[in-house]
């Protein structure tokens, strides 16, 4: 046997004699070619937690594990919702629950009717009452209007007053008022956390109106009512906007873009920015009705005595004559409101924001509902896929189409005992996901 | 310098990572070479491991072990590219031949017996000899490379080695009968 020479030198030789010394010329270019078409890959969470994982690998395999446990819990925690009921699976932009609020006492029993209960309806489902009388096992009376669900659809928030004492100037004097928060899942039911964030005693419903972020809510509570601030970080809070000290209000509402409040009063409407600078009068009538902000967030439409003036942030106004409720249509195309029509009967009236091209729905005059006067008791709501209206009646509760042809439909029809369908307002839920 | 660069590149400045990649290119087709034994698989494995460097160098903890990093990356991509080819071309494959750029072996004999021995290793041992005898990586860094235990990248190498050395002996014992029966 031939002599070699030690085997790792003899291979480290070798693989130096063999190596070439450069690359190929268009070698660098062409991978630089492909370089200038990539993007790179940036760390989910951020380099500087990426290294502090990096130092501690006990820590990122805690975190791997819990994150693995809390898959695994959700897996579980879902498959056991889906073999109790199947949720209802609706697209992106389409329209989810309406929640509304109706009479829970006897017609004809006054000493209880101020009490109101909170329902979802959705298609041909029957009502799914979440609040009010029985609702959630409280005490006493109990009074649950304004229903507003959150911008992104998961919470129903609501005013709620409880144990009415007595009545004092035609008016209920409740011992208790709060805002409550629900946490809605697909098929309606309550889920943790419900929320409750009591307010000042005031005369009126503490309505409250989602900041666009959902964090917030604004509501006029207090005697006289004043512009608070709910937060519903942990813990849940409520303080009175600083800058809007003073203001005597009953209407509160966010702007789309969340940096001003609109407060509407006896004495006139004020923009109230929320970073605490000095509130700006608009308007300096009488303007307790409703109050919509456009959805883009230029224009604000109010009742103004027995009229509605579109007010444009630049300060120009338009009037739309006599009516009262304007809503915004989703798209801000349309607005819709409501006019006294012939008889005891109301109009509703589809329009663009300049009033013109109205279309006008004459209740009175919408067959297929029956005999009887047709008025809407109070408010009007826009689905949000923006084809129908929908509003409360002495028929019940009653779309129609926003076109040329209302093709009315009863949603949940009004009995004896059961009326003022709809009187504090409704909130008709977006599916955003 | 280079440092500064690694960094420069790693916040996405293109013309940083084209300095970076110059000072590399010919380093990494080197390795690839001796690794795959073949001009086009190596080109191509130079060029996927600088795209990939590219794009994951955001990701690099530390710009002092860009080396390592980007070694294993190399060793990556050059497994693929031997991946790809065998899988398009059958599991069996005649890979030509390139000359040496020189013969600092200074014995023909002994880098035949070598490139036969080195061929019928798989493309991890292989890995783990040119890291090892050509980078000149000791045997632990070469694990933190490849992404393996450093008892199995210690294993790994001997195998290797007693691979090229029955190589180089079965040679030995051919010439020896011949010179027997001559």
């Amino acid at each position: 046997m031939t002599e070699r020479p030690d085997l790792d030198r003899l291979v480290t030789d070798w693989l130096r004699a063999g190596a070439p010394a450069r690359a190929p010329l268009g070698l660098l270019t062409a991978a630089l070619a492909d370089v200038a078409r990539v993007g790179q890959e940036r760390p989910l969470f951020g380099r500087r937690f990426d290294e502090w994982i990096g130092r501690s690998p006990r820590l990122h395999w805690a975190i791997v594990g819990a994150v693995l446990a809390a898959t695994l819990l959700g897996v579980i925690a879902g498959v056991g919702a889906l073999v109790r009921e199947p949720p209802i699976l609706l697209p992106a932009g389409s329209n989810g629950w309406l929640s509304y609020s109706q009479h829970s006492g006897v017609l004809g029993d006054d000493t209880r009717n101020g009490e109101m209960d909170l329902y979802l309806v959705r298609g041909a489902t029957a009502p799914l009452k979440v609040a009010g009388v029985g609702g959630d096992g409280g005490p006493g009376w109990v009074r649950a209007v304004c229903p507003a669900f959150s911008p992104d659809g998961t919470r129903l928030a609501f005013a709620e007053s409880r144990d009415a004492g007595q009545v004092v100037n035609n008016a209920y004097v409740w011992a208790t008022q709060a805002v409550v928060v629900l946490t809605l899942d697909a098929v309606g039911r309550i889920a943790d956390p419900t929320v409750r964030i009591p307010v000042p005693a005031t005369d009126a419903d503490p309505c409250p109106a989602w900041s666009p972020d959902g964090v917030s809510l604004a509501v006029a509570a207090g005697a006289p009512a004043h512009l608070m601030i709910a937060r519903l970080d942990d813990p849940a809070t409520i303080l009175p906007l600083e800058a809007a000290n003073g203001l005597e209000v009953a209407k509160v509402a966010y702007s789309p873009k969340g940096d001003t409040i609109a407060a509407a009063g006896h004495l006139g409407l004020w923009l109230v920015p929320i970073d605490g600078s000095r509130p700006r009068r608009v308007l300096d009538s009488d303007s307790r009705g409703e109050i919509a902000w456009s959805p883009d967030g230029s224009r604000i439409a109010a009742v103004v005595g027995p009229s509605i003036q579109i007010l444009h942030l630049d300060g120009t106004i338009d009037d739309l004559g006599s009516g009262f409720d304007p809503t915004w249509s989703p798209d801000g195309s349309r607005i819709a409101f409501q006019r006294l029509g012939s008889g005891t009967s109301s109009d509703i009236v589809v329009a663009n924001p300049d009033g013109f091209a109205p279309h006008v729905i004459a209740l009175a005059s919408l067959p297929s509902l029956g005999a009887g006067a047709i008025y809407a008791s109070s408010g009007i709501v826009w689905s949000p896929d923006g084809n129908q209206l929908v509003f409360g009646s002495s028929q019940g509760l009653i779309s129609v189409s926003a076109s040329a042809d209302p093709a009315p439909r009863v949603l949940v029809a009004a009995s004896e005992t059961y009326a003022g369908i709809g009187g504090t307002g409704f909130s008709w839920q977006r599916i955003s996901r | 310098m280079r440092q500064d660069l690694v960094e420069r590149a790693r916040r996405g400045d293109r013309e940083a990572f084209g300095q970076l990649a110059a000072g590399e290119v010919d380093r990494l087709h080197a390795i690839a070479r001796l690794v795959l034994r073949d001009q086009d698989l190596a080109e191509d494995a130079v060029q996927e491991a600088l795209v990939r460097c590219w794009r994951q160098l955001p990701k690099l903890r530390d710009a002092e072990r860009f080396d390592g990093w980007l070694y294993r990356i190399l060793m990556r991509a050059t497994a693929d590219e031997y991946g790809r080819r065998r899988r398009y071309e059958g599991a069996v494959q005649s890979i030509r031949m390139e000359p040496a750029m020189s013969d600092g072996a200074g014995d023909l004999a002994n880098r035949d017996e070598l490139e036969r021995g080195f061929r019928h290793l798989s493309i991890g041992h292989r890995a783990i000899v040119v890291l090892h005898h050509y980078v000149g990586l000791p045997l632990p860094e070469v694990a933190a490379v490849l992404g393996i235990p450093p008892g199995t990248a210690k294993s790994r190498h001997h195998y290797a080695m007693s691979a090229l050395r029955a190589a180089l002996e079965a040679d030995a014992r051919v010439a020896s009968s011949g010179e027997a029966l001559a």
